[in-house]
């Protein structure tokens, strides 16, 4: 590593280039590649505007998000505590199993694209568990560091919602 | 091998919901999300994968909130879908896609690692994977296009 800093370091000095912060040349990736991949849910956190702390998919929750490089993505996150249905059959639920599985549960997926400046995505919603947001435009703040994601959601109403992932191994 | 990609080489990637049909024994279909019902499987090389299907016409929720669906409204959404992932491993030679189930919205198989399918179809465009449908004797056709 060394030694590729120092050829950056010389290069800079014969060509006059500018870098970023982060040092050598070719050593910052750019958002959307650090974004490709899988990754596992570490949690997810709303902070309400009573100052509290929602953590909707329980203090476990199971997920996975995965970004392709062809712009295309599906995250998912649930509740790791959810009881069996009594039927043996998704379209058999009782009010209750069907109101813990809609609440508890959150899937959605579409296109997406990075901007790298502000590092954030732009994604569309082609489907998901919840059809209010189908079809429509969100933006996810991006924040990677090390092996952990971190996107943020921030609604209208200031209830911020953060979800930490982990790459997948 | 003479250059033929693996069923794995052929499987990773991105594919998008063309059909889910129940087939029964006299070969009658119905579509269990509806007419071009919306979804996605991703397969990756590490071995995980996530899929989504669901009807097109599920009602958005009046309130606004997953927490206070109506039990008509939830009830549409849990039935009218499903969306499920965890880690797959593939048998060359039966085509056999494994899955190991780490959640669903459908809790019951959640950390089965039995469930099995059957690709019956992998192209560089389709993906047609079949499984035992719930009802005796049918069979869940699923055909999915390349996402590209």
């Amino acid at each position: 590593m060394k030694r590729r800093s120092l050829v950056g370091a010389c290069m800079v000095t014969a060509l006059g280039l500018s870098l970023p912060a982060t040092g050598a040349v070719g050593e910052r990736l750019q958002l959307k590649e650090q974004l490709v991949g899988t990754w596992t849910a570490v949690s997810w956190e709303q902070r309400k505007s009573d100052g509290t702390r929602l953590k909707q998919f329980g203090a476990s929750p199971s997920g996975i998000a995965f970004f392709d490089a062809g712009g295309r993505y599906i995250i998912s996150v649930m509740r790791s505590d959810r009881a069996s249905f009594a039927s043996n059959a998704l379209w058999q639920g009782t009010a209750e199993e069907n109101k813990v599985t809609a609440e508890g549960t959150q899937t959605y997926f579409g296109t997406y694209a990075v901007d790298e400046g502000d590092r954030s995505i732009a994604i569309h919603i082609e489907g998901s568990s919840f059809p209010n947001w189908n079809g429509t435009d969100q933006k996810r703040i991006v924040s990677i560091s090390g092996d952990h994601l971190t996107l943020t959601i921030r609604p209208p109403s200031g209830e911020n919602v953060e979800v930490v992932w982990i790459k997948a191994r | 091998m003479g250059g033929q990609k693996s069923l794995k080489e052929k499987l990773v990637g991105t594919w998008l919901q063309v059909s889910v049909d129940v087939v029964s024994p006299d070969g009658v279909r119905s579509p269990l999300y509806g007419e071009n019902p919306k979804g996605i499987v991703i397969y990756t090389s590490d071995g995980y994968f996530s899929l989504m299907q669901a009807r097109t016409d599920l009602p958005k929720l009046a309130s606004g909130r997953p927490a206070t669906a109506t039990s008509d409204e939830a009830r549409a959404v849990v039935a009218g879908s499903i969306a499920y992932f965890g880690r797959y491993s593939l048998d060359d030679s039966s085509q056999v896609l494994s899955v190991d189930i780490q959640a669903s919205t459908f809790a019951n198989p959640t950390g089965d690692a039995t469930e099995k399918r059957t690709i019956t179809l992998l192209t560089e465009r389709d993906l047609k994977f079949t499984r035992p449908g719930v009802l005796p004797n049918t069979t869940l056709e699923v055909l999915f296009k390349w996402a590209m």
